[in-house]
């Protein structure tokens, strides 16, 4: 093999080895000891209001239902027949009593009993333990807010604790609605030929590629885009929390606030006191420094659930980047909005999901242009040898000053500071060497070493120093 | 006119908007379209119940577009940083099935069934079919697109979209 497997592949300086992205033994893996063991993502409360109401998911490649059951609790259950494993929910969503198998008629409830087995005198002569074979239950299932997680692992830590500082900036996100968060019907999916570590990513740190990727939004007369959630400015940061999970574009002084309200003028009357009166639930309901900051931009909850809320002009987004092997994913996207929004409002909202980070929307078909587009351009012999670089900002975070009331650490805007958090806890759960904090490549640089010296953890257990050699001669630092 | 009269020239006026499409030739296309055209797209999903295949015209859709919004798509691939379809995409559109309801003078229903056939770079290929119910305005010799609604076959999409559809 030109290159031996290794051992690290995140460097403690920001470097990530690709094979991260195509080694079907990593991808294994990583549905093993990340899906199977960290919170995941299932939809909105509001998806299923009533008793016997359902909507599918996946965890990992594990196909779900996701059933509010006769109590009007929500379990989640894997959809497939304990007997033969035949997928017994074959919808998308709807309501069920119960579901019957369509291969040989098992039939479950809604807390998910065995509740009728065909021929259970003649074929199994009354001799089948119904409790054993009663439908798959995901142990752990969880709400924060109306937003349903899911997870495999019986001893995993609490949601709150997953998600830790993150709820400082959700709260913000979840209490701004003057009503209910009202989930959209119409969950748009698409597959894309790329890893689901590429997607994930680009919501938990990448603002770079905001201004070229999406630059087409600046150049098209559509008020109704946000082109201007995009642009820097020195107010706004990048936030990383525990467990994975990075926000970006965060606003700490009320910018995001004072743009809706500029919005809002063109808008009428209306909304102008709509803005306001959410400015006001914020600071009822939470802190003066919440109200501030008033939205959380965009982000990713680690694994897979990216999200985005620029401002209460704006749709909720939600997206879930599903694992269908190492290069390929099925994205999931659906959109909410404040029930008691102005129908206006909403409107602009439903409008401004679609045409921008959707399915056809203007600035989503250029991420997944980058996605596919990486992923074949990666793939080879000398591609896989070599390392990406998400070393930006890296020995610069003096030249911050920022707010010390914000939850999590705090990076400036432009910044990878995101994924290498990202990174860093994926090697964690996947136990290859874990990253401490990222050391800065400057100091490094004037210490006297030579960029070269400096990539000996480039992948910081290379098993040779061949290896070695080759990812230093990728890192053009 | 006759019957086969009105077929053959809607027929002609939508054969000839597909190649126009095929051909790029975005803002010769926006001529062909009314100024209150709404471009409908609903998404797709798999229910147990008839009435929700599609679904209400208020919830989340793939593309609800007025005029407005299609120019602003032209401009976008006009820009040079329409990074998902530069260079362009080769496209095929294929019409079949097609019948032609009058509604009143100046109003025609027609329904057709298509098929996109969408290639681009080495490949990436896509292909979308479904059905369509246009209601197209006269327009002197011609006619505009007032509305169109355009129901995919597919829940799952094979891409995003970053053509017409």
């Amino acid at each position: 093999m030109f290159q031996d497997r290794q051992e690290s592949y995140v460097s403690e300086d920001g470097l990530v080895s690709r094979q991260i992205f195509f080694d079907p033994d990593i991808y294994r893996k990583e549905l093993e000891q990340v899906y199977a063991k960290v919170w995941l993502f299932m939809g909105h409360e509001s998806q299923i209001p009533n008793p016997g109401d359902y909507f599918t998911n996946y965890m990992g490649e594990d196909p779900v239902i996701v059933w509010r059951d006769r109590k009007g609790k929500v379990r989640v259950f894997l959809n497939s027949c304990r007997h033969r494993g035949m997928r017994i929910c074959r919808t998308d969503f709807g309501n069920a009593k119960q579901f019957t198998c369509p291969f040989h008629g098992w039939s479950y409830s809604s807390e998910g009993s065995l509740v009728g087995v065909p021929f259970l005198e003649d074929a199994y002569f009354n001799d089948l333990d119904r409790e054993q074979w009663a439908l798959y239950e995901i142990p752990k299932v969880q709400s924060y807010e109306g937003l349903i997680f899911a997870n495999m692992d019986p001893e995993c830590i609490s949601l709150n604790e997953f998600l830790g500082d993150l709820r400082w900036y959700l709260d913000i996100f979840l209490s701004r609605a003057l009503g209910e968060i009202q989930v959209l019907p119409g969950r748009q999916r698409y597959t894309c030929k790329t890893n689901w570590k590429i997607a994930g990513e680009n919501f938990a740190g990448d603002t770079y590629h905001l201004p070229y990727s999406h630059g087409s939004l600046f150049r098209v007369d559509a008020p109704l885009l946000n082109p201007v959630s995009y642009m820097h400015s020195p107010n706004l940061y990048s936030i990383t929390t525990e467990h994975g999970h990075g926000l970006c574009g965060v606003s700490a002084a009320g910018e995001r606030f004072e743009a809706d309200i500029e919005l809002a003028k063109e808008l009428g009357a209306e909304a102008i006191e709509y803005v306001e009166e959410t400015q006001r639930r914020l600071e009822e309901r939470l802190s003066a420094q919440q109200a501030k900051v008033y939205t959380l931009a965009f982000g990713n909850i680690f694994p897979n659930f990216s999200l985005n809320n620029f401002s209460a002009l704006r749709p909720y987004g939600f997206y879930l980047w599903h694992p269908k092997g190492p290069d390929a994913i099925e994205a999931w996207q659906w959109s909410a909005v404040d029930s008691e929004a102005p129908q206006a409002i909403k409107e602009i909202c439903r409008a401004q999901f679609q045409r921008q980070q959707a399915a056809a929307g203007i600035a989503g078909q250029d991420d997944t242009e980058n996605f596919e587009q990486v992923t074949e351009a990666t793939r080879g012999v000398i591609g896989q040898s070599l390392v990406f670089n998400y070393q930006m900002g890296l020995g610069h975070e003096k030249a911050l000053n920022p707010p010390n009331h914000l939850p999590g650490t705090v990076g400036p805007y432009y910044s990878e500071q995101g994924q290498r958090n990202y990174y860093n806890y994926w090697a964690n759960l996947m136990d290859f060497a874990p990253m401490p904090e990222a050391k800065p490549v400057r100091k490094k640089r004037k210490s006297g070493k030579t960029n070269g010296k400096k990539s000996n953890h480039v992948v910081a257990a290379a098993t040779s120093t061949e290896n070695s050699k080759r990812a230093r001669r990728g890192t053009r630092v | 006119m006759t019957a086969s009269d009105l077929v053959y020239e809607v027929e002609q006026f939508l054969f000839r908007e597909a190649r126009i499409l095929d051909a790029a030739q975005y803002d010769d296309w926006l001529k062909l379209l009314d100024k209150d055209i709404r471009y409908w797209v609903p998404v797709r999903e798999t229910s147990d119940t008839a009435e929700t295949d599609v679904r209400d015209i208020t919830e989340m859709a793939l593309f609800d577009d007025d005029l407005d919004f299609l120019k602003a798509r032209v401009q976008r691939l006009h820009s040079g940083l329409a990074h998902a379809e530069t260079p362009i995409s080769r496209t095929r559109r294929m019409l079949s099935n097609i019948e032609i309801e009058k509604s009143s003078k100046t109003l025609v229903t027609v329904f057709c069934n298509f098929l996109i056939y969408q290639t681009r770079l080495e490949r990436t290929e896509a292909m979308y079919v479904g059905r369509r119910e246009d209601i197209l305005k006269r327009a002197g010799k011609s006619w505009r697109i007032k509305n169109r609604k355009i129901f995919l076959d597919q829940t799952l999409l094979p891409r995003t979209v970053s053509i017409l559809l």
